[in-house]
């Protein structure tokens, strides 16, 4: 019996605000995020009835959704040239530096500190971040999701964090996350 | 225990992931020991702060939108659609090479267009060309004349890369720059499954006192 599109929608609404969210922490736009989702649901759909039957439903689609993250990186990679429309939403990521003095005691301000701090991570690091430290999946999980042996993701994690520590001990962003932890 | 042994297993105490008896240790030491307590409590605020950093909520006419695509994307009836739109790509395409803001000449006629380059000068050509639909995956072939590339790649010649492509007007930036005083034809290729077509412009470059654009 094949399934419709209510019965997609059903078996999604449980996750997709998770899934949209995982994909706006990896792109850092929305355009770029919905495009994701896009391109996620429309390679989810023909699958509906195989996923009613998938146990870890939400980490699946969390790595379904990774890989196709990696594919649309390397597409962009490959190609030499840049699509104007795209290049407003590229330089809105890693950047606003410029905040003033009194603004950045503001709890969104070192919060934007940190996306940006998390922002200047390598890849890899960056996604190992977002998947563990911000979403919370184990490292179990992590494995299944990225595709790597369980012992890889234990020593690059924590080289990882040890990394975003190096960063944030370092001015301006020390002063700025110590205050928003003190506020915390 | 030892403070040591304490920093080697901090991210690993607080994901879980010790032996019941190491865990305990590390909690009894750090009950007694200043140093490791504020390296701990440092350590839980920076999850603490990873976990709660803000995250834009999905639109739900977005999402609407979305279901809808990947729905009508499958309907079966797509195959035809999609070999319909696959010649139409190849015969509706409307191509215009822009240099500086301006339409140098559409090609659409039997005079391709003219651009004129200073000598190691990068120069902006814009391929506009409206797309019928989204396509996936367009594959893109770039040839240049003897004495020109594109910036950042040097030494290439021939270009290949994919691309997906909107409905409606897409642009392509195309950084060039002339090495040499001479000038040549630059052949832009689209091709998608098995339908493709080709743009030519004419391209010279000239040392820069020369040059009457």
């Amino acid at each position: 019996m094949r399934f419709g599109k209510k019965t997609f929608e059903t078996i999604l609404q449980p996750h997709i605000k998770h899934l949209y969210r995982v994909a706006y922490r990896l792109c850092g736009n929305t355009p770029d995020s919905e495009d994701l989702i896009q391109e996620l649901l429309i390679k989810l759909y023909p699958q509906r009835n195989e996923m009613q039957s998938i146990e870890y439903l939400r980490a699946w689609m969390v790595r379904v959704l990774y890989h196709l993250y990696l594919d649309i990186k390397r597409r962009e990679q490959r190609s030499p040239m840049a699509w104007l429309d795209n290049d407003e939403t590229k330089l809105d990521r890693l950047t606003s530096n410029n905040t003033t003095p009194e603004a950045l005691a503001e709890e969104t301000s070192s919060q934007q500190q940190l996306i940006n701090i998390v922002n200047t991570l390598n890849d890899d690091q960056r996604v190992l971040i977002i998947l563990s430290d911000i979403e919370g999946y184990t490292l179990k999980e992590l494995a299944n999701i990225l595709d790597i042996p369980i012992g890889t993701i234990k020593s690059r994690l924590s080289r990882a964090r040890s990394q975003l520590r190096t960063l944030l001990s370092r001015e301006p962003y020390q002063q700025n996350y110590h205050a928003n932890i003190t506020k915390g | 225990m030892k403070c040591q042994q304490v920093d080697v297993n901090i991210e690993h105490f607080l994901d879980s992931q010790l032996p019941i008896l190491q865990h305990d240790a590390i909690s009894a030491h750090i009950k007694t020991c200043g140093t490791c307590y504020t390296k701990l409590t440092k350590e839980k605020d920076l999850r603490h702060a990873l976990k709660n950093l803000p995250v834009e909520d999905v639109n739900p006419d977005f999402l609407k939108e979305a279901m809808q695509k990947a729905h009508h994307n499958h309907k079966p009836e797509q195959k035809y659609f999609i070999s319909g739109f696959t010649s139409a790509i190849a015969a509706s395409l409307v191509v215009w090479f822009l240099s500086s803001n301006t339409i140098a000449t559409a090609p659409e006629n039997n005079q391709f267009p003219l651009i004129s380059m200073a000598l190691n000068k990068t120069r902006t050509v814009q391929m506009i060309f409206d797309s019928p639909g989204d396509f996936k995956a367009v594959k893109f072939n770039l040839k240049l004349p003897e004495g020109f590339e594109i910036a950042g790649y040097p030494g290439q010649k021939e270009l290949d890369w994919r691309v997906d492509i909107k409905k409606g007007s897409n642009i392509l930036t195309l950084p060039l720059i002339a090495l040499t005083v001479g000038k040549g034809d630059l052949v832009a290729r689209i091709a998608h499954i098995n339908k493709s077509k080709s743009f030519r412009l004419h391209i010279r470059s000239k040392e820069e006192n020369n040059l009457i654009l």
